[in-house]
Protein backbone atom coordinates (compact mmCIF):
# COMPACT_ATOMS: atom_id res chain seq x y z
CA UNK A 1 0.00 0.00 0.00
CA UNK A 2 1.59 3.40 -0.86
CA UNK A 3 0.60 6.01 1.04
CA UNK A 4 2.00 9.73 -0.30
CA UNK A 5 4.60 11.55 1.89
CA UNK A 6 3.01 14.64 2.11
CA UNK A 7 0.94 14.57 5.35
CA UNK A 8 2.18 10.91 5.91
CA UNK A 9 1.90 10.65 9.48
CA UNK A 10 -2.32 12.27 9.29
CA UNK A 11 -2.65 9.83 7.20
CA UNK A 12 -0.53 6.75 8.87
CA UNK A 13 -2.24 7.71 11.99
CA UNK A 14 -5.58 5.72 11.32
CA UNK A 15 -3.61 2.53 10.38
CA UNK A 16 -2.32 2.25 14.08
CA UNK A 17 1.30 1.17 15.21
CA UNK A 18 0.68 -2.41 13.42
CA UNK A 19 0.83 -4.49 16.91
CA UNK A 20 -1.09 -7.33 16.93
CA UNK A 21 -1.51 -10.00 20.05
CA UNK A 22 -2.90 -13.13 19.89
CA UNK A 23 -6.54 -13.98 20.24
CA UNK A 24 -8.10 -13.78 23.49
CA UNK A 25 -5.08 -12.66 25.25
CA UNK A 26 -6.98 -10.36 27.07
CA UNK A 27 -9.88 -12.72 28.47
CA UNK A 28 -8.49 -14.64 31.63
CA UNK A 29 -6.10 -12.35 32.07
CA UNK A 30 -7.18 -11.39 35.17
CA UNK A 31 -6.97 -15.03 36.44
CA UNK A 32 -3.19 -15.32 35.09
CA UNK A 33 -2.31 -12.25 36.80
CA UNK A 34 -3.76 -12.42 40.19
CA UNK A 35 -2.00 -16.16 40.13
CA UNK A 36 1.38 -14.76 39.03
CA UNK A 37 0.64 -12.08 42.28
CA UNK A 38 -0.32 -14.75 44.86
CA UNK A 39 2.82 -16.85 43.28
CA UNK A 40 5.26 -13.80 43.80
CA UNK A 41 3.86 -13.06 47.26
CA UNK A 42 5.11 -17.04 48.23
CA UNK A 43 8.22 -16.66 46.90
CA UNK A 44 8.87 -13.64 48.33
CA UNK A 45 7.82 -15.10 51.92
CA UNK A 46 10.00 -17.65 51.73
CA UNK A 47 12.80 -15.82 50.63
CA UNK A 48 11.91 -13.32 53.97
CA UNK A 49 11.69 -16.20 55.63
CA UNK A 50 15.50 -17.30 54.59
CA UNK A 51 16.74 -13.81 55.21
CA UNK A 52 14.63 -14.01 58.50
CA UNK A 53 16.95 -17.31 59.70
CA UNK A 54 20.13 -16.12 58.09
CA UNK A 55 19.55 -13.00 60.43
CA UNK A 56 19.15 -15.15 63.32
CA UNK A 57 21.85 -17.92 62.71
CA UNK A 58 24.01 -14.63 63.01
CA UNK A 59 22.97 -13.73 66.26
CA UNK A 60 23.40 -16.31 69.46
CA UNK A 61 20.10 -15.48 70.92
CA UNK A 62 21.81 -15.22 74.91
CA UNK A 63 21.72 -11.95 76.83
CA UNK A 64 23.06 -10.64 79.94
CA UNK A 65 22.17 -8.72 82.59
CA UNK A 66 22.02 -4.82 82.54
CA UNK A 67 25.24 -4.00 83.04
CA UNK A 68 27.10 -7.12 83.77
CA UNK A 69 30.12 -5.83 82.01
CA UNK A 70 30.69 -2.52 83.80
CA UNK A 71 33.91 -2.97 85.43
CA UNK A 72 32.64 -3.18 89.45
CA UNK A 73 30.37 -6.32 88.72
CA UNK A 74 33.03 -8.67 87.35
CA UNK A 75 34.97 -9.58 90.44
CA UNK A 76 37.91 -9.76 88.07
CA UNK A 77 41.20 -8.66 90.02
CA UNK A 78 43.27 -6.77 87.29
CA UNK A 79 47.02 -6.18 88.24
CA UNK A 80 47.62 -2.05 88.76
CA UNK A 81 50.37 -2.45 86.09
CA UNK A 82 50.78 -5.09 83.94
CA UNK A 83 53.46 -5.18 81.12
CA UNK A 84 52.14 -6.25 77.30
CA UNK A 85 53.97 -8.66 75.86
CA UNK A 86 53.61 -9.10 71.98
CA UNK A 87 52.66 -12.58 71.51
CA UNK A 88 54.51 -12.10 67.99
CA UNK A 89 57.72 -11.21 69.04
CA UNK A 90 57.62 -13.87 71.80
CA UNK A 91 56.72 -16.23 68.92
CA UNK A 92 59.49 -15.24 66.56
CA UNK A 93 61.79 -15.85 69.08
CA UNK A 94 60.67 -18.85 70.27
CA UNK A 95 60.12 -20.88 67.20
CA UNK A 96 63.26 -18.81 65.79
CA UNK A 97 65.36 -19.98 67.95
CA UNK A 98 64.02 -23.60 67.56
CA UNK A 99 64.46 -23.48 63.99
CA UNK A 100 67.91 -22.17 64.27
CA UNK A 101 68.70 -25.17 66.02
CA UNK A 102 67.11 -28.03 64.23
CA UNK A 103 68.93 -26.30 61.31
CA UNK A 104 72.47 -26.71 62.73
CA UNK A 105 71.29 -30.36 64.29
CA UNK A 106 70.36 -31.43 60.53
CA UNK A 107 73.29 -29.61 59.27
CA UNK A 108 75.62 -31.45 61.65
CA UNK A 109 73.57 -35.02 61.45
CA UNK A 110 73.68 -34.76 57.66
CA UNK A 111 77.79 -34.21 57.52
CA UNK A 112 78.00 -36.57 59.74
CA UNK A 113 75.82 -39.43 58.14
CA UNK A 114 77.12 -38.22 54.43
CA UNK A 115 80.49 -37.93 54.93
CA UNK A 116 83.41 -40.69 53.71
CA UNK A 117 83.93 -41.08 57.65
CA UNK A 118 80.56 -42.19 59.09
CA UNK A 119 81.14 -45.77 58.88
CA UNK A 120 84.75 -45.28 60.85
CA UNK A 121 82.85 -43.43 63.34
CA UNK A 122 80.00 -45.55 63.81
CA UNK A 123 82.67 -48.30 64.21
CA UNK A 124 83.47 -46.28 67.38
CA UNK A 125 80.58 -46.17 69.15
CA UNK A 126 80.65 -48.60 72.01
CA UNK A 127 78.32 -51.63 72.27
CA UNK A 128 76.61 -50.35 75.11
CA UNK A 129 75.55 -47.68 73.39
CA UNK A 130 74.46 -49.55 70.57
CA UNK A 131 72.31 -51.50 73.19
CA UNK A 132 71.00 -48.88 74.63
CA UNK A 133 69.78 -47.45 71.59
CA UNK A 134 68.29 -50.76 70.67
CA UNK A 135 66.52 -51.13 74.16
CA UNK A 136 65.25 -47.39 73.55
CA UNK A 137 63.08 -48.68 70.61
CA UNK A 138 65.03 -46.07 68.91
CA UNK A 139 65.74 -48.55 65.83
CA UNK A 140 63.71 -52.29 65.00
CA UNK A 141 63.95 -54.75 62.52
CA UNK A 142 61.85 -57.52 61.87
CA UNK A 143 63.19 -61.05 61.35
CA UNK A 144 62.32 -60.53 57.66
CA UNK A 145 64.63 -57.54 57.33
CA UNK A 146 67.34 -59.11 59.71
CA UNK A 147 67.31 -62.31 56.84
CA UNK A 148 67.25 -59.98 54.23
CA UNK A 149 70.42 -58.16 55.69
CA UNK A 150 72.48 -61.56 56.22
CA UNK A 151 71.43 -63.95 53.13
CA UNK A 152 74.80 -64.51 52.91
CA UNK A 153 75.09 -66.54 56.35
CA UNK A 154 73.16 -69.89 56.57
CA UNK A 155 71.10 -68.94 60.01
CA UNK A 156 69.92 -72.78 60.31
CA UNK A 157 73.07 -74.23 60.05
CA UNK A 158 75.08 -71.35 62.21
CA UNK A 159 73.43 -70.15 65.15
CA UNK A 160 71.54 -72.80 66.72
CA UNK A 161 72.02 -76.65 66.66
CA UNK A 162 68.69 -78.76 67.27
CA UNK A 163 69.79 -80.00 70.71
CA UNK A 164 69.54 -76.28 71.38
CA UNK A 165 66.39 -74.89 70.00
CA UNK A 166 64.56 -78.47 71.42
CA UNK A 167 65.94 -77.22 74.83
CA UNK A 168 64.85 -73.82 74.13
CA UNK A 169 61.39 -75.52 73.69
CA UNK A 170 61.07 -77.34 76.14
CA UNK A 171 61.83 -74.21 78.56
CA UNK A 172 59.98 -71.84 77.36
CA UNK A 173 57.39 -70.32 79.53
CA UNK A 174 54.40 -69.16 77.50
CA UNK A 175 52.49 -66.84 79.25
CA UNK A 176 55.56 -64.76 79.58
CA UNK A 177 56.22 -64.59 75.64
CA UNK A 178 52.10 -63.73 75.31
CA UNK A 179 52.74 -61.20 77.98
CA UNK A 180 55.78 -60.01 76.53
CA UNK A 181 54.23 -59.40 72.72
CA UNK B 1 -13.25 10.26 41.64
CA UNK B 2 -14.74 9.04 44.51
CA UNK B 3 -15.27 5.38 42.67
CA UNK B 4 -11.19 6.02 42.54
CA UNK B 5 -11.11 6.48 46.11
CA UNK B 6 -12.98 3.57 46.88
CA UNK B 7 -11.36 1.08 44.87
CA UNK B 8 -8.18 2.31 46.71
CA UNK B 9 -9.29 1.92 50.04
CA UNK B 10 -10.79 -1.94 49.01
CA UNK B 11 -7.53 -2.33 47.31
CA UNK B 12 -5.97 -2.08 50.79
CA UNK B 13 -8.36 -4.01 53.01
CA UNK B 14 -7.69 -7.74 52.90
CA UNK B 15 -10.80 -8.96 52.63
CA UNK B 16 -11.74 -6.73 49.50
CA UNK B 17 -8.23 -6.53 47.37
CA UNK B 18 -8.23 -9.56 45.64
CA UNK B 19 -11.61 -8.30 43.96
CA UNK B 20 -10.21 -5.36 43.62
CA UNK B 21 -7.31 -5.82 41.83
CA UNK B 22 -9.19 -8.26 39.46
CA UNK B 23 -11.01 -4.89 39.04
CA UNK B 24 -8.21 -2.73 38.35
CA UNK B 25 -6.74 -5.12 35.89
CA UNK B 26 -10.23 -5.06 33.93
CA UNK B 27 -10.22 -1.53 33.51
CA UNK B 28 -6.68 -0.90 32.83
CA UNK B 29 -5.52 -3.91 31.26
CA UNK B 30 -5.87 -2.42 27.49
CA UNK B 31 -4.73 0.43 27.38
CA UNK B 32 -1.69 -0.07 29.73
CA UNK B 33 -1.00 -3.29 27.44
CA UNK B 34 -0.58 -0.93 24.18
CA UNK B 35 1.62 1.92 25.61
CA UNK B 36 3.73 -0.61 27.00
CA UNK B 37 3.59 -2.77 24.18
CA UNK B 38 4.84 0.64 21.43
CA UNK B 39 7.74 0.65 23.82
CA UNK B 40 9.24 -3.13 24.15
CA UNK B 41 7.67 -4.13 21.00
CA UNK B 42 7.25 -7.36 21.64
CA UNK B 43 4.08 -8.82 22.57
CA UNK B 44 5.68 -11.55 24.73
CA UNK B 45 7.41 -8.61 26.60
CA UNK B 46 5.00 -6.34 27.05
CA UNK B 47 2.88 -9.43 28.57
CA UNK B 48 5.62 -9.48 31.28
CA UNK B 49 6.00 -5.81 31.63
CA UNK B 50 2.02 -5.57 31.98
CA UNK B 51 2.01 -8.19 34.86
CA UNK B 52 5.22 -7.07 36.79
CA UNK B 53 3.22 -2.94 36.25
CA UNK B 54 0.08 -4.57 37.92
CA UNK B 55 2.31 -6.27 40.78
CA UNK B 56 3.85 -2.96 41.40
CA UNK B 57 0.83 -1.11 41.69
CA UNK B 58 -0.62 -3.65 44.13
CA UNK B 59 2.32 -3.39 46.28
CA UNK B 60 2.89 -0.14 46.56
CA UNK B 61 -0.80 1.13 46.49
CA UNK B 62 -0.71 2.13 50.58
CA UNK B 63 1.67 4.62 49.40
CA UNK B 64 -0.22 6.22 46.30
CA UNK B 65 -0.86 9.50 47.79
CA UNK B 66 -3.33 10.69 45.58
CA UNK B 67 -1.49 13.37 43.94
CA UNK B 68 -2.81 12.16 40.18
CA UNK B 69 -4.86 10.38 39.24
CA UNK B 70 -4.67 6.55 40.09
CA UNK B 71 -4.40 5.94 36.09
CA UNK B 72 -1.69 8.38 35.78
CA UNK B 73 0.28 7.00 38.21
CA UNK B 74 0.09 3.35 36.72
CA UNK B 75 1.13 5.04 33.57
CA UNK B 76 4.02 5.75 35.21
CA UNK B 77 4.74 2.70 36.30
CA UNK B 78 4.16 0.72 33.13
CA UNK B 79 6.63 3.32 31.57
CA UNK B 80 9.34 3.09 34.11
CA UNK B 81 8.93 -0.87 33.83
CA UNK B 82 9.22 -0.68 30.49
CA UNK B 83 12.48 1.56 29.99
CA UNK B 84 13.75 -0.85 33.23
CA UNK B 85 12.79 -3.88 30.85
CA UNK B 86 14.77 -2.62 27.73
CA UNK B 87 18.19 -1.18 30.04
CA UNK B 88 18.23 -4.61 31.73
CA UNK B 89 18.03 -6.22 28.35
CA UNK B 90 20.71 -3.53 26.93
CA UNK B 91 22.83 -4.18 29.48
CA UNK B 92 22.34 -8.40 29.52
CA UNK B 93 23.03 -8.50 25.37
CA UNK B 94 26.36 -5.69 26.29
CA UNK B 95 24.81 -3.19 23.86
CA UNK B 96 23.57 0.28 24.80
CA UNK B 97 19.29 0.89 24.00
CA UNK B 98 19.33 2.70 20.84
CA UNK B 99 21.47 -0.30 19.31
CA UNK B 100 18.97 -2.48 20.69
CA UNK B 101 15.64 -0.99 19.95
CA UNK B 102 17.05 -0.94 16.30
CA UNK B 103 17.11 -5.03 16.60
CA UNK B 104 14.10 -5.30 18.07
CA UNK B 105 12.44 -3.03 15.43
CA UNK B 106 13.85 -5.04 12.77
CA UNK B 107 13.01 -8.14 14.28
CA UNK B 108 9.25 -7.11 13.59
CA UNK B 109 9.30 -8.31 10.15
CA UNK B 110 9.38 -11.63 11.29
CA UNK B 111 7.21 -11.51 14.13
CA UNK B 112 3.78 -13.08 14.10
CA UNK B 113 2.27 -10.25 15.68
CA UNK B 114 3.42 -6.84 14.11
CA UNK B 115 1.02 -6.46 11.00
CA UNK B 116 2.16 -3.31 9.71
CA UNK B 117 3.14 -2.73 6.20
CA UNK B 118 6.57 -1.48 5.23
CA UNK B 119 5.46 2.23 6.10
CA UNK B 120 4.23 1.21 9.78
CA UNK B 121 7.25 -0.76 9.98
CA UNK B 122 9.36 3.07 8.86
CA UNK B 123 7.25 4.29 11.24
CA UNK B 124 8.92 2.21 14.09
CA UNK B 125 12.01 2.60 12.46
CA UNK B 126 11.72 6.39 12.48
CA UNK B 127 10.34 6.42 16.44
CA UNK B 128 13.47 4.80 17.98
CA UNK B 129 15.53 7.00 16.17
CA UNK B 130 14.54 10.03 18.67
CA UNK B 131 15.64 10.22 21.87
CA UNK B 132 13.63 8.04 25.00
CA UNK B 133 11.28 10.71 26.04
CA UNK B 134 10.08 12.38 22.67
CA UNK B 135 9.53 8.66 21.40
CA UNK B 136 7.27 8.44 24.75
CA UNK B 137 5.93 11.94 24.14
CA UNK B 138 5.24 10.73 20.32
CA UNK B 139 3.92 7.65 21.13
CA UNK B 140 1.61 9.06 23.86
CA UNK B 141 0.05 11.39 21.86
CA UNK B 142 0.03 10.83 18.24
CA UNK B 143 -1.23 6.95 19.05
CA UNK B 144 -3.24 7.10 22.16
CA UNK B 145 -4.36 10.91 21.76
CA UNK B 146 -3.73 11.48 25.05
CA UNK B 147 -3.82 15.31 26.81
CA UNK B 148 -0.78 17.52 27.85
CA UNK B 149 -2.00 17.64 31.23
CA UNK B 150 -2.00 13.74 31.27
CA UNK B 151 1.21 13.26 29.93
CA UNK B 152 2.74 16.18 32.29
CA UNK B 153 0.87 13.66 35.06
CA UNK B 154 2.52 10.83 34.07
CA UNK B 155 6.06 12.09 33.05
CA UNK B 156 6.83 14.93 35.18
CA UNK B 157 6.77 17.52 32.40
CA UNK B 158 5.44 20.89 31.92
CA UNK B 159 2.64 20.96 29.67
CA UNK B 160 5.02 23.49 27.43
CA UNK B 161 7.85 21.49 26.82
CA UNK B 162 5.53 18.66 25.79
CA UNK B 163 4.22 20.48 22.90
CA UNK B 164 7.62 21.68 21.92
CA UNK B 165 9.14 17.93 22.41
CA UNK B 166 6.01 16.52 20.64
CA UNK B 167 6.39 19.00 17.65
CA UNK B 168 10.01 18.76 17.23
CA UNK B 169 9.58 14.92 17.50
CA UNK B 170 6.92 15.20 14.66
CA UNK B 171 9.47 16.82 12.59
CA UNK B 172 11.76 14.64 12.90
CA UNK B 173 9.46 11.48 11.73
CA UNK B 174 8.20 12.99 9.13
CA UNK B 175 12.10 13.99 7.73
CA UNK B 176 13.20 10.46 8.29
CA UNK B 177 10.13 9.17 6.16
CA UNK B 178 10.43 11.47 3.77
CA UNK B 179 14.06 10.44 3.24
CA UNK B 180 14.07 7.22 3.84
Amino acid sequence: MEHPKKNILSTLKKSGPGFSHPEGYFDGLEDRFVEGLKNKEVQQSEESLIQGLEAIGKSHGFKVPDGYFAQDNLNIVVPRSHKVISLVSKNIKKWGGLSIAASLLLFIGLRFFTSDNAQMELTELSNTDIENWIDADLISFSSYDIAEAYNDVNLENEMYSDEEIDVYIDNIDIENILLEN
Amino acid sequence: MLEEEVLIERLKDPLTREASYRALISTHKQRLYWHIRKIVMNHDDADDVLQNTFIKVFRHIDGFKGDSKLYSWMYRIATNESISFLNNKAKHSHMDLQTLQEQRVNNLKADVYFDGDEIQFKLQKAIISLPQKQQLVFNMKYFDDMKYEQMSEILDTSVGALKASYHHARKKIELYLLNN
